[in-house]
């Protein structure tokens, strides 16, 4: 084989690489273009020939590739040429991506530049970074459910444990000393353990219905009831638990009959009396009315109570968030999120009104026919 | 007599525990908080403190450290920290205040005497 025959074979290597080169001499002009380049930049195949500049070639290209000057791309390109260093990647109009390469020859011979198809790769890298952004999100999320499970086990641990103190100190006393046991300690001690005991139940309720909401068990069941007789149930219950309790009521419907799911509203509303009477003073004054206002039916529970600091207010509704005024007062600061919730999943809203030392208002909206949309993630 | 000054927030525990010392022959004064009890330490000198770690107004370490700057002559007076947090990283923070004892709720009144008598040498 002799020397033309060497740069034959040579010259068929490159035109079968997936790669496209031109060689630029010491004087940045073409000494040798592959195929594949005339096969790149097939309008100026003609143009790329031995001989051109490497600066005609670069104006012919951005013609042809139709970058404007203005675009950030052509001065990035432009860069590059003139400069014929280091590498750029570089987007076309149709979609394809190119890598361009320049490798110095030794001695300062020239330039050899290389180009390729990078578009594949671009792709499977959006992909990559598409799929590390949904991993990165999920494990957000699975952070933040490590974060309420820690912080409602420390709730637990703390909560249930008061009551359990109570309770294991009244029966310790009556173990100790059961000579000394008169009828009234005796009934002093059991009223003790069983207000610490419904203290725990209503705590593991309130965890429970949580629980149930979270995992999408609970789901409305709609009937239609009196709404106005409910309202005084529940309130001569709070009547009847609270000796000191002021309670007035004022209902003004035109019709009392309600389409609703009567367990939810019955949790809702005793949860916003229990409260309303938990955070009052000594004695406790309760407001509690019923209207009917731009196709709302609102019911609204004021108190007399501590009230909520008015920077504390967004959060109140927060899992686990307990407003710093009611501190010494016992809670697991479930009982206004599971509310909100419960208010929510029949379609409605739930507004609070407070004033820091003074009391607080909340009042329940809801359409008198709630209707309860078909949630296709239901299944399963 | 031996004057127990107990601060803790939860009424009904604090009064099944002063029921219990009382009975025992000790005297208790009682506050529900670290204000209320540095109130009370004008007009008593405790041979011990009690105090529950989590309370409204003031955290226990938060009383502890009040009490050390405000009464210096307390400084010797034994500590026994009363929580209801499980945490054992919540007893390492509490060892920075030396308590005398770190009680957790329940409180085993066994143990609560043996502590005392320890704490106070009897």
């Amino acid at each position: 084989m002799d020397e033309k025959d060497h740069i034959n074979l040579l010259k068929q290597a490159l035109a079968v690489s997936a790669d496209a080169f031109i060689i630029f001499d010491s004087e940045k002009r073409i000494f040798f273009v592959s195929d594949h380049y005339r096969r790149v930049y097939p309008q100026n195949a003609d143009f790329l020939t031995p001989g051109a500049s490497v600066y005609e070639v670069f104006d012919r290209m951005a013609e042809e590739t139709g970058v404007a000057v203005e675009d950030p791309r052509y001065k990035h390109a432009k860069d590059f040429w003139y400069d014929l260093k280091g590498q750029i990647e570089f987007p076309l109009e149709n979609g394809r991506y190119l890598r361009v390469t320049a490798s110095p020859l030794p001695d300062g011979q020239g330039t050899i530049v290389s180009t390729t198809d990078i578009t594949e790769y671009k792709k499977q890298e959006r992909a990559l970074a598409a799929k590390q952004r949904e991993l990165e999100r999920a494990l957000e999320k699975e952070q933040e459910a490590t974060a309420v499970q820690k912080q409602f086990i420390s709730m637990v641990s703390h909560e249930f444990r008061t009551p359990l103190a109570i309770i294991d100190g009244n029966a310790q006393l009556m173990e100790r000393r059961p000579d000394e046991l008169s009828g009234e300690t005796v009934l002093k001690r059991t009223k003790a353990i069983r207000g610490a005991v419904s203290r725990l139940l209503q705590m593991v309720d309130g965890v429970l219905s949580a629980n149930s909401l979270q995992t999408g068990m609970l789901k409305p069941v709609l009937q239609q009831f009196d709404i106005a007789a409910l309202i005084g149930l529940l309130c001569e219950e709070q009547r009847m638990v609270h000796e000191a309790l002021e309670l007035a009521l004022e209902i003004k419907l035109a019709d009392d009959e309600v389409v609703w799911d009567r367990k939810l509203i019955t949790i809702i509303l005793s949860n916003l009396l229990s409260n309303a009477v938990k955070y009052a003073p000594e004695s406790p004054k309760v407001n509690v009315s019923c209207y009917e206002q731009d196709g709302h039916i609102h019911i609204v529970v004021a108190d007399n109570g501590i009230g909520i600091p008015e920077h504390e207010i967004p959060y109140i509704f927060e899992k686990f968030y307990r407003a710093t005024s009611a501190a010494s007062i016992p809670g697991t600061g479930l009982g206004l999120s599971l509310t909100q919730e419960l208010v929510n999943l029949l379609g409605g809203t739930i507004q609070v009104h407070s004033k820091f030392g003074q009391g607080s208002s909340f009042a329940v909206l809801l359409p008198r026919e709630v209707r309860i949309k078909d949630d296709n993630n239901s299944a399963g | 007599m031996t004057t127990i000054l107990l601060v803790e927030d939860e009424a009904a525990l604090a009064e099944l525990i002063t029921d219990e010392l009382t009975a025992s022959g000790y005297n208790i004064v009682y506050a529900s908080n670290g204000k209320e009890a540095l109130k009370k330490l004008q007009d008593t000198e405790p041979d011990c403190i009690i105090c529950d770690r989590v309370m409204p107004v003031m955290t226990g370490f938060e009383f502890i450290e009040l009490l050390r700057s405000v009464y210096p002559q307390y400084e010797t007076v034994p500590f026994i920290f009363l929580t209801a947090l499980a945490d054992p990283r919540d007893e390492q923070a509490v060892k920075a205040f030396k308590p005398a004892a770190y009680l957790g709720k329940p409180v085993d009144f066994d143990v609560l005497h043996e502590t005392l008598k320890r704490v106070l040498n009897i």
